[in-house]
């Protein structure tokens, strides 16, 4: 830090409260853009909104930015980690359908999202049952 | 100003090297709660992959007001806790006890704000279990999240309160002096779990609204 330049309190609030003006300002549009009817696309921009706000938090707040190398480097561990852990898994689940089998077809638009019970649980009845075979179908096993 | 004496701690050589070594510790910490909750996140993401309609369902039955309310406090606290890290940095005792009540107090002002937002949904019987009120099945996947994640967020967030508290009162005892590094230990802790928050908000309220 500066030794010379000594930000005065308002110098502090003004810096930092303009970050959070920021802040409030995304929370406002992903609150007011939760009601447009985005379908599919939604998780994708609240996420992001979601993002943009942690990376204000982490790069200017937590002070990453101002950070030396080790530290930044620490900072991005657990979320290497978690990119690790998300596509091993989703690696698992999205793929299932791969060959059309009775797992795979209670997943994503091929299974169609009825929304019924039987159908819910006969989503989970195949994922629990997994290795059980061509016999636990839709319906209830 | 202070002796550097009196901020220096074993095993550090230098105040410097004492300021890296509390960033480091605390983010390896948090990099851990990172693993902590992303294991909730993960469930969260798998179950709403095969089941996104339930979870439609599910999240139109949480109160965005009070999702809102909440997120908008946490971020007001976090500016007050960077506040009162620069406050450290510089040396203002009065400035950073002031910040550490107001972040205490916009915490506690959370956690009140989740206990009311507990009693309604307890009220419209959304607490997985016999008398859980939604269909389909699944929507109780998405609950069962809720009630964990955020239960355990506010324990995290009970937690920093606690540390804003205690270090206050070492602050008013002269225990520690304001450049004391255990501040900015608090600081990455408290935004840690604010930014946990913030993508808790957009997973549990924003869907199923459009």
């Amino acid at each position: 830090m500066s030794e010379e330049r000594r930000p005065s309190t308002i110098g502090l609030w003004l810096r930092y409260g303009s970050v959070w003006v920021v802040l409030v300002a995304l929370l406002g549009i992903t609150f007011a853009t939760s009601y447009l009817h985005l379908g599919d696309k939604s998780p994708i921009l609240h996420l992001g909104i979601a993002g943009i706000q942690v990376l204000l938090v982490w790069l200017l707040f937590m002070n990453l930015l101002g950070s030396s190398k080790l530290i930044r480097l620490c900072s991005m561990a657990g979320l290497l980690f978690l990119a690790f852990m998300f596509s091993l898994t989703f690696g698992d689940y999205l793929t299932r359908a791969w060959h059309g089998g009775p797992i795979g077809s209670c997943l994503g638009k091929a299974s169609g999202e009825h929304g019924r019970d039987e159908n819910a649980m006969s989503c989970a009845s195949q994922v629990q049952g997994r290795g059980i075979g061509p016999e636990v179908r839709g319906g209830g096993s | 100003m202070s002796d550097p004496s009196e901020i220096l701690r074993e095993p550090w050589p230098s105040v410097a090297r004492q300021r890296e070594g509390v960033a480091f510790g605390v983010w390896i910490f948090l990099s851990t709660e990172v693993l902590f909750f992303g294991g909730m996140f993960l469930s969260y993401a798998v179950y709403r992959t095969l089941f996104p309609e339930a979870f439609r369902i599910a999240s139109h039955e949480t109160d965005i007001l009070y999702g809102t309310i909440n997120t908008a406090l946490l971020l007001t606290s976090s500016l007050t806790m960077t506040i009162a890290l620069h406050a450290s940095l510089l040396g203002r005792r009065r400035l950073l006890v002031l910040c550490l009540l107001l972040t205490a107090a916009l915490g506690l002002a959370f956690l009140a704000v989740k206990g009311l937002e507990y009693a309604e949904d307890l009220k419209k019987g959304l607490l997985p279990g016999p008398n859980f009120a939604l269909e389909p099945a699944a929507t109780r996947l998405f609950f069962g999240l809720y009630w964990v994640m955020t239960g355990i967020h506010a324990v995290h967030l009970a937690i920093g309160i606690a540390i804003a508290g205690f270090l206050t009162l070492l602050l008013l005892r002269r225990s520690i002096v304001p450049e004391s590094t255990a501040i900015e230990g608090a600081s990455l802790y408290w935004h840690f779990v604010d930014s946990i928050w913030i993508v808790l908000f957009a997973l549990i309220y924003l869907p199923g609204r459009g």
